[in-house]
Parts: structure tokens; C-alpha cells; sequence
């Protein structure tokens, strides 16, 4: 019985291997959540993605929506869900790849890796090696998610359009409760200790990027107004833009005058996503803009 | 380290591999006890020394009752248990007590808000109270009082490894002294039944690895107050889920356990029998967590008082042990109402029993009454999921005023999808007690096959057994 089990298990995954070889080209956005499209995100990322985008984006959930083919032909979005932007910087430079740009999320940029959260940094030496040369133990080719994007791909084709009115409805009272427990969340902010402690070791991390002469732009998601006023959002935002304004980082704030809608008090409609994007784009393309609250912007082109 | 883990699998293969070297068989029950040591300390070493004062306790106790002078036999076991409860319920409890009756900001209520909660606190507190009290009562039984040796030292490596022994240490299943000490002798590399552990394996890593840890990153969409703004299939999708993860995760924990302590020889007890098939309460407790419904039946329940002494009294006993048993899932009032909610069910069930109003043996009813046992019991399982009574309260409301919201089709599918192999196992376990004769079981080695190729291709992101809480 054991013998015939592991032959039966070895010759299903000689096929699924022969399979990911053959048809891997054709798989995409497999992930079934949202953890597992971060860890695919990442994967995809480490082994297949790193040599071959130049320009990245890293932050949370926020700018995970956000549009890369606007920003750059070669874009890739490292944005994960319920992570941080430090997550995103974490696995860039354990890739040992240095991109040319890469465009940080602020809201998140202080907001530690937790222990755990991102599973592939915590790979040994052999767990990579295995991945790197056995796809089929990749997350991005479990069979399940595979079965899912091959149906949906075929139902839709590989391209799905997505109206962006879709995006547009928002359910008011929903988003109330969410604001609600999202300013209940932010109702202490961090101790000052903790703040310069996280602004130390993020300054260290981007300095090392431009030292492997990467560009940095740092942005900030718009949120609903009300969390963007807490103490704690407020200090966070002071903190970030008072270090890096002054050593010359390009730093992109909200339109002060735009109205954008959010689905839960902090993710972007899609309409309001493209928005915003819209609104990234156009202050990056203009030259030494000079913001109301007084943040120096240099121009940049992605 | 899980036993998921790489880590995990490693130890145990060389604690395998020393284990059964024929020049160290003197010494087998000394290397399980390292190895076990390693394990826990690799979860929570800043805690080992709490399994050691509870080893301790238990070692002295379980001796003195024996060995002691026979006036004070009864005083052994009683500080025994009394040593062994205060551990449990100061760690486990001192939270609870802060957050409900003192200041959490300062003083005793934010000290006690920061104790750590040691792994596994409420199994091996369980063991030691099973030690002593098994101890007392088989006082006079020459085949019990045999397995306490008479050297200190000696009686001090069995408890230590009774206590500790790895595969069960943090999550059961909660083995009694009676059963697990006569196990104890020598143990050989011939005499390892491979099929029953490699089936076992196979099975337990499936349904922890693949179904429960999938389903685990689907259930969280069931937090506040995100799930408000999903629909009622959606909802109800996500409670199923919940149930069938829940089982999948400790069903699947507790073979991973029997599997492991089969390969060094050792039987534990079997903590789950389809307990999703189950025709009403009293049979759901006769196979959901064995282990614990008979631990807290034969050391709680019985002691109280039993059935022997009118309905009344069952009655209050089986609310009161149901409570207690709801309280040791965990330390918030949430799992006492779910104790309670069993517990009223139970009463609910033998006084309509009593009457002989529950009577009807058609197949028909018995589906019906299955249906609603399982129905009951995953809406429980809502007070698991969100330790707020009111989220509880605002979930079931959702469930009956979100009719109109869009559904999330690709959850839903995923969490059926995942949902399928916990109800062929139990569709299995039916056919089979029907006498059904299912074809082609000489393949079965294909089935298994595939589990283990689903094992090692589709396994979820890995995450804690929900049972480490407790």
C-alpha cells in the first residue's frame, strides 16, 4: 500500500510538472486570497519577476489597485494586502536585485514586518533552492488556484475588463462602521520612541537603495479625511515627510482639492484609483512642484 | 515548530532514528523525553519552566499518594489537584479576571493582562490532574500502584515523559495515567505497524495542511466589521467553512498525534469519530475531542454527582461540567456561552429523552435530527470565531438582512471546493457503517496518493493548530 501511495504521488507530480513546464507561460493570478496572492505576489517576484521589471511599487492593500502600465511599461506591483511597505523593501533587497525606481507607499512605510506574516523571507537556503527548481511547490502553481485561473481565463479570457462604475458603489453604512473601527484602531498614537526608532531603520533601508543607486518616490494613498486627521496618522505623516523631505526624497502627496471616494475609510474606490493615479502621474511629470504644505517635489520621470 | 514544520519533521526523524538503536533501548523513554523537551522549548522556552514546576507538582503528589503515610493519602491528591487547577487558572484566567474586575492600565489588572499563555497549559494540567487522581483512586490496585516506581528518580523520568511526551503535549489528544502508563517498556523497530501510521499521517497532514489551513485564509473574511458588507449566502458559506475547518484542523492535529506516537510505539487514545454524523448532543460529545468529553466525564461530571441523584441534579451537572468544559477552550466569556449553549442542548435533549419524546429510529428522522445537531453546533462555532458576543450577535443579524448584497461567488466556491473531502470522510464513515461494499477499495492506495500529492502541491499558508490556544 505505502509503495503504490508514493508511486501514484511521484507520478502525479512528474505530469503537474510536465504540465507547469509546458503551459506555466499561461498561468497568472492564480492566488485564491488574499494571504496567498501576497505569497505568490512574492514568489513570482523573487523567481520569475526581479530581473525582469525595473520599476516597483511597494506599500499595502492601498496601492495594490493602483494601475502599473500608467506609472511605467515596466512595472511591477509588490503592494500585498495586510503587509506593509517595509515587506515589499524586505524582499527587494533579499533578491539581491536593484531596480531602477521604486515608488513606496507612506502610509505603511512605518509599520513593521511582524514575525510571520511574510512566510517567504523565512525560507532556508534549501526551501529556495527547492522552489527556485521545483515549481509545483510554488504557491503560484498549487492546483487549485491553478484550476481557477485556467476557468476564469477561459470564461473571460486572459484579459478581463473591469468597469471601473463597478468600483463606484459604496455602501454607506458599512463604510461608516468601518471608519468607526478604523479611528478606534488609531485612537493612541505611536510613542515618539517607537516613531523615530521605525524613521531610523526606514532611512537606513532607502539609503541603501539609492547608495545601489535606486530612486525612491515616496506617496501617500488618500484616505477617508477623518482618519487622515487622527493623531496617529497625522504623526506618522509629520514624521515621514520632516526626514525625508529634507534629504531630497521625492515625495507625493494627495490633491489637496480632489474629493476620492473609499470603500471601507482606506482603500480607494477604482474610480478614485484611477484618479489618484491619474493625479501621481501629472505631479511626477511636472517639474519642481511646490506642494501647499510645503513638501519639495523633484521632478522625476518614471 | 508545528508539526508542519520542516523543523518539526526533522526532529522527529532523528529522534526516530536514535530512538530505536538497539544500544540505546535502555534509554528510549530518556531520548523522547529530550526530544520533547526540544519541542516545547522551541515553541515557548521561556515557558519550559512552568512544565517543569507542573511536572514537579505531579511528581511529588502522585508519589506521596502512593508512598506517603496512608492518613494523608487524600490530602496528596487534593493539594495535587488544587496545585495543578491554580497553575491553570492563573495563567489562563488572570487575563479574563483583569479585563472583567480590575484596571488594565495599571497596577495587579495590567500585570496580570500581560501573562503569556504557556502552550498546551490546559493539556498537560489535565494529564497531572489525571495522574494524581487516577494515582488515588487505584491506591490499593497492585497492577496501578506497580507503575509508580519506588525510586523518586525513576517515578520522576516516567511523569516527565508522561507529561511531555511530544505528539501530545500541546493539544492533545489527553491521555490518562491508566492508559498511557502500562505503555511504558521497551519498544521495537519490528513491531511498528507502517500502514496504520502512514494512513494516519497522510490523512491528518491532509486535512490540517490542505483543507483546514485553506480554509483558514478564506474564514477570515468572517472578522468585524467586513463581513457586514457580504451577502447571507456568502455569510452562511463562510460559517460552513468555519465548521468544516475547525473540525479539519483538530481532526487533523489529533491523527498527526496518534500517526507519530505510533512510530515510537506508543497507542493514544482516537479524539474524534465523525462527529459531524452525530444523531443528537450526547452522541456529537461521544465523538467530538474524546479525549476531553471523557476526561471531564470521568473526573468532573461523575464526581459531581452523575445522574444518581434525580433529574435536577443531572441536570445542573451537565450544565455546570458544559460550562466549565466551554470555560477550558479558552479564557473569555464567549466560550462559556458556547459551554452553555451545548450544555442547555444536552439538557433540552434528556428531558424530552426521559419523556420518550425523542424516540423515532427512521431513517428520515435521524437525518433530520443529524441535520439539526450539526446546524446548532456550527452556529456555535460563531463564538469561537469571534470572541465578541455582540460581532456574534451582528453576524446572525447580517446572515437575515444581507439578501440583496452581491455574493462573493469565489469564496464560496473555494470554501465548498475545500469543504468536500471533510464530507467524504464522514459519507465514507456512514456507507461503511451501513454495510455499504464500496468498490474498488483495492485502489485505495490511489486516493492516498493523491492526498499526498495535494499535500505536498496545495497546502495552505501554514498557521497554528486552533487548538494551541487552549
Amino acid at each position: 500500500m505505502i509503495q503504490k501511495t508514493l508511486l501514484i504521488t511521484t507520478l502525479s507530480l512528474t505530469l503537474y510538472s510536465a504540465l507547469i513546464y509546458w503551459f506555466g507561460h499561461d498561468i497568472s493570478r492564480t492566488g485564491q486570497t488574499v494571504a496567498q496572492r501576497n505569497l505568490v505576489k512574492a514568489e513570482e517576484y523573487r523567481y520569475e519577476a526581479a530581473e525582469q521589471f525595473d520599476t516597483l511599487i511597494v506599500g499595502s492593500s492601498m496601492s495594490e489597485r493602483i494601475p502599473t502600465d500608467s506609472l511605467a511599461s515596466s512595472c511591477y506591483n509588490l503592494a500585498m494586502a495586510g503587509l506593509s511597505s517595509q515587506a515589499g523593501l524586505k524582499l527587494i533587497r533579499e533578491s539581491g536585485h536593484w531596480p531602477r525606481l521604486i515608488y513606496v507607499e507612506m502610509n505603511t512605510l512605518l509599520t513593521p514586518v511582524r514575525p510571520n506574516e511574510l512566510l517567504i523571507d523565512q525560507e532556508t537556503p534549501v526551501e529556495q533552492f527547492m522552489h527556485e527548481h521545483l515549481a509545483f511547490l510554488r504557491q503560484k502553481y498549487q492546483p487549485i488556484g491553478v484550476f481557477k485561473a485556467l476557468l476564469r481565463d477561459w470564461q473571460y479570457g486572459k484579459n478581463q475588463v473591469v468597469a471601473v462604475e463597478t468600483g463606484l458603489r459604496v455602501d454607506s453604512a458599512f463604510l461608516e462602521k468601518a471608519v468607526a473601527k478604523a479611528l478606534l484602531d488609531q485612537q493612541r498614537p505611536l510613542p515618539d520612541s517607537v516613531l523615530r526608532a521605525q524613521v531610523k531603520f526606514v532611512k537606513h533601508e532607502l539609503d541603501t537603495f539609492r547608495q545601489h543607486g535606486t530612486q525612491i518616490i515616496l506617496f501617500e494613498v488618500p484616505v477617508d479625511p477623518r482618519i487622515q486627521q487622527t493623531a496617529f496618522s497625522r504623526a506618522i505623516k509629520t514624521a515621514i515627510t520632516d526626514t525625508f523631505s529634507a534629504l531630497d526624497y521625492t515625495l507625493v502627496m494627495p490633491d489637496s482639492s480632489a474629493v476620492y471616494s473609499t470603500t471601507d475609510g482606506v482603500h480607494l474606490t477604482y474610480g478614485a484609483c484611477f484618479d489618484y493615479t491619474h493625479h501621481l502621474c501629472t505631479t511626477l511629470r511636472t517639474p519642481r512642484l511646490q506642494m501647499p504644505n510645503g513638501v519639495r517635489l523633484v521632478s522625476n520621470q518614471p | 515548530m508545528l508539526f508542519t514544520s520542516p523543523s518539526f519533521v526533522l526532529l522527529t526523524l532523528l529522534t526516530l532514528g536514535v530512538y530505536y538503536l538497539p544500544v540505546l533501548r535502555r534509554w528510549q523513554v530518556l531520548i523522547l523525553t529530550i526530544a520533547s523537551l526540544i519541542f516545547y522549548a522551541s515553541n515557548q522556552a521561556n515557558l519550559l519552566w512552568l512544565l517543569l514546576l507542573s511536572v514537579l507538582i505531579n511528581i511529588a503528589a502522585s508519589y506521596l499518594v502512593i508512598y506517603g503515610r496512608p492518613q494523608y493519602r487524600r490530602f496528596h491528591a487534593v493539594w495535587g489537584v488544587v496545585a495543578n487547577l491554580s497553575i491553570l487558572l492563573f495563567f489562563k484566567y488572570g487575563p479574563l479576571v483583569s479585563n472583567t474586575f480590575l484596571r488594565t492600565d495599571q497596577g495587579v489588572g495590567a500585570w496580570l493582562l500581560g501573562l503569556p499563555l504557556p502552550i498546551g497549559i490546559s493539556f498537560f494540567t489535565f494529564q497531572g490532574i489525571s495522574l494524581v487522581v487516577d494515582t488515588y483512586r487505584n491506591r490499593d490496585v497492585p497492577a496501578f500502584r506497580s507503575l509508580i516506581a519506588h525510586s523518586l528518580l525513576n517515578h520522576a523520568g516516567t511523569v516527565l515523559f508522561f507529561k511531555g511526551f511530544f505528539p501530545q503535549l500541546v493539544s492533545g489528544p489527553i491521555v490518562k495515567a491508566y492508559s498511557f502508563l502500562p505503555q511504558i517498556r521497551p519498544k521495537f523497530w519490528q513491531h511498528i505497524n507502517w500502514d496504520y501510521c502512514f494512513r494516519t499521517l497522510v490523512a491528518g497532514y491532509f486535512l490540517k495542511m490542505v483543507v483546514a489551513d485553506n480554509l483558514k485564509d478564506h474564514t477570515v473574511l468572517m472578522t468585524y466589521p467586513y463581513f457586514e458588507a457580504l451577502s447571507s449566502l456568502t455569510l452562511l458559506s463562510l460559517l460552513l467553512g468555519y465548521s468544516m475547518q475547525i473540525f479539519a484542523d483538530f481532526a487533523g492535529y489529533s491523527l498527526i498525534a496518534l500517526g507519530l506516537a505510533a512510530l515510537f510505539g506508543y497507542q493514544l487514545p482516537a479524539n474524534f469519530n465523525f462527529p459531524y454524523v452525530a444523531a443528537s448532543f450526547s452522541d456529537f460529545w461521544r465523538r467530538w475531542h474524546i479525549s476531553l468529553s471523557s476526561f471531564l466525564r470521568e473526573y468532573l461530571y461523575i464526581p459531581l454527582g452523575g445522574n444518581r441523584h434525580g433529574s435536577f441534579r443531572t441536570y445542573l451537572n451537565l450544565l455546570l461540567t458544559m460550562v466549565l468544559g466551554g470555560l477550558w477552550h479558552g479564557a473569555a466569556w464567549s466560550y462559556m456561552i458556547w459551554g452553555l449553549a451545548h450544555g442547555l442542548a444536552l439538557v433540552v435533549e434528556r428531558w424530552l429523552s426521559d419523556r420518550q419524546l425523542l424516540v423515532s429510529a427512521s431513517t428520515t428522522a435521524r437525518l433530520l435530527k443529524s441535520v439539526w445537531v450539526f446546524v446548532y453546533v456550527t452556529i456555535a462555532w460563531l463564538l469561537f470565531r469571534l470572541p465578541e458576543f455582540d460581532h456574534v450577535l451582528a453576524y446572525l443579524k447580517a446572515i437575515g438582512l444581507n439578501q440583496q448584497k452581491p455574493h462573493d461567488t469565489l469564496a464560496i466556491s473555494f470554501i465548498m471546493l475545500y469543504s468536500i473531502p471533510v464530507v467524504m470522510y464522514h459519507a465514507a464513515y456512514v456507507l461503511r457503517e451501513r454495510n455499504v461494499r464500496l468498490k474498488g477499495l483495492q485502489w485505495e492506495f490511489v486516493p492516498y496518493g493523491l492526498m499526498l500529492f495535494m499535500i505536498i502541491t496545495n497546502s495552505g499558508k501554514s498557521g497554528s493548530f486552533i487548538y494551541f490556544q487552549f
